[in-house]
């Protein structure tokens, strides 16, 4: 009996230890900044380089069609002096009409960019929420918080701060590492 | 002497007992799970604790993504008299690919009927779910090694089903099983939900539960 009692205890004290550091652990309240992991997240970087060469071509398209109008409308002013009356008001009402139109247009890309600028940051958002569901999950903690910047988290010990921690699990896993 | 016998005894048995214990969980975790009918094998893989259906919710817009065993799609294709060949042929011909289902919905309706804020954007969508998905669905490994999609069906339900539900097929390849996870990527149609991302693990397509055929 006396000597099954050496090993129980050993048992008894892994189990003690165990259940400290797990405890510790999971009673630790934490958060993340989440601002520094958009800016420190690589995909953002790639992400918004894909979405400004997108956008740079769509204002492109705008640019080369005002471009075209406003020579038009300097062909008109240089030569108006010659025009007759009715040639005059037709020159004025198909400038008018091409001027709406390239509004419309500028309107059209100026949504579409936005929406595009919406899917790419909902995109990266996606990344991060799942990452930092998983990490919790992973690592058992019970709740991680967001801190934005804007108040939600008035103060919190530096040991608290997970940031770095998940910036680096998520850039990890987003380059296949 | 016997109180030697008796200590020994005491270490002795406790330690075959656990390995015992060990080899038996070690076999029951490795074999796959087997079911009498197609109904306890749905109820089985819409649990989401099982690991084979995966839910998300993002800006209002549903989305699930359920992995198809082998056996489900076999017992669709089976006669009920069917030969015990049969059987094999069948499992040999759908054991070769994936099969994935995801649902999409909004507010519990499908996304044709919600999504689109006028014709044009209407047709856009229909002709994107019907045509466009192979562009807009990826299936890769951790290291970016991609599984190339070999089909999908979208079948039109006009309003009559809850969510837009399409049947993904990739190949069953054992070196990228050989990896922890799978991530089944869909891109943002139109919704803005941004590109929404589930993780699959292998190990639950290695172990994919199956059904109990009578022949």
């Amino acid at each position: 009996m006396k000597k099954a009692s050496l090993p129980l205890a050993i048992i008894a004290i892994l189990i003690a230890l165990g259940s400290f550091f797990y405890n510790q652990n999971t009673s630790k309240l934490v958060y993340v900044d989440v601002n520094k992991l958009l800016d420190g997240y690589k995909r953002t970087k790639v992400v918004r380089a894909e979405f400004e060469a997108k956008a740079k071509t769509l204002k492109s398209n705008v640019d080369s069609l005002v471009a075209g109008w406003q020579k038009e409308l300097k062909l008109y002013e240089k030569e108006r002096a010659k025009m007759s009356k009715k040639e005059l008001a037709l020159t004025q009402e198909l400038l008018g009409n091409k001027q709406q139109q390239i509004n419309n247009y500028q309107q059209a890309i100026q949504q579409q960019v936005q929406e595009e600028d919406k899917k790419a940051t909902q995109t990266v958002i996606n990344d991060i929420n799942d990452f930092v569901k998983e990490y919790g999950k992973k690592n058992g903690y019970p709740i991680i918080f967001g801190a934005s910047g804007s108040g939600n988290i008035m103060y919190a010990d530096e040991k608290s701060d997970l940031t770095a921690k998940v910036l680096e699990g998520l850039n990890a896993e987003f380059e296949g590492k | 002497m016997q109180n030697l016998k008796a200590n020994k005894l005491f270490y002795v048995f406790p330690v075959r007992a656990g390995i015992l214990l060990f080899i038996a969980s070690a076999l029951f975790s490795c074999s796959s799970k087997k079911f009498d009918s197609k109904e306890a094998l749905w109820t089985y893989l819409k649990e989401k604790e099982n690991g084979y259906l995966q839910q998300k919710n993002i800006n209002g817009y549903d989305f699930s993504l359920l992995y198809k065993p082998t056996d489900l799609l076999v017992a669709q294709e089976l006669e009920e008299d069917a030969s015990k060949e049969r059987l094999n042929a069948l499992r040999e011909k759908y054991k070769k690919q994936l099969y994935f289902t995801l649902s999409m919905s909004r507010n519990g309706k499908e996304l044709l009927s919600t999504t689109p804020k006028n014709r044009q954007e209407f047709g856009a969508m229909v002709n994107q779910l019907a045509f466009g998905m192979r562009d807009k669905v990826h299936l890769f490994t951790q290291k970016k090694d991609t599984l190339a999609m070999l089909d999908y069906n979208s079948p039109r339900m006009y309003g009559m089903s809850q969510p837009t539900t399409i049947l993904f097929v990739f190949p069953r390849m054992d070196k990228y099983l050989r990896e922890e996870v799978l991530n089944f990527t869909i891109q943002d149609l139109g919704n803005y939900t941004g590109e929404v991302k589930f993780k699959i693990q292998t190990d639950k397509i290695k172990k994919e539960p199956g059904l109990k055929f009578q022949n």
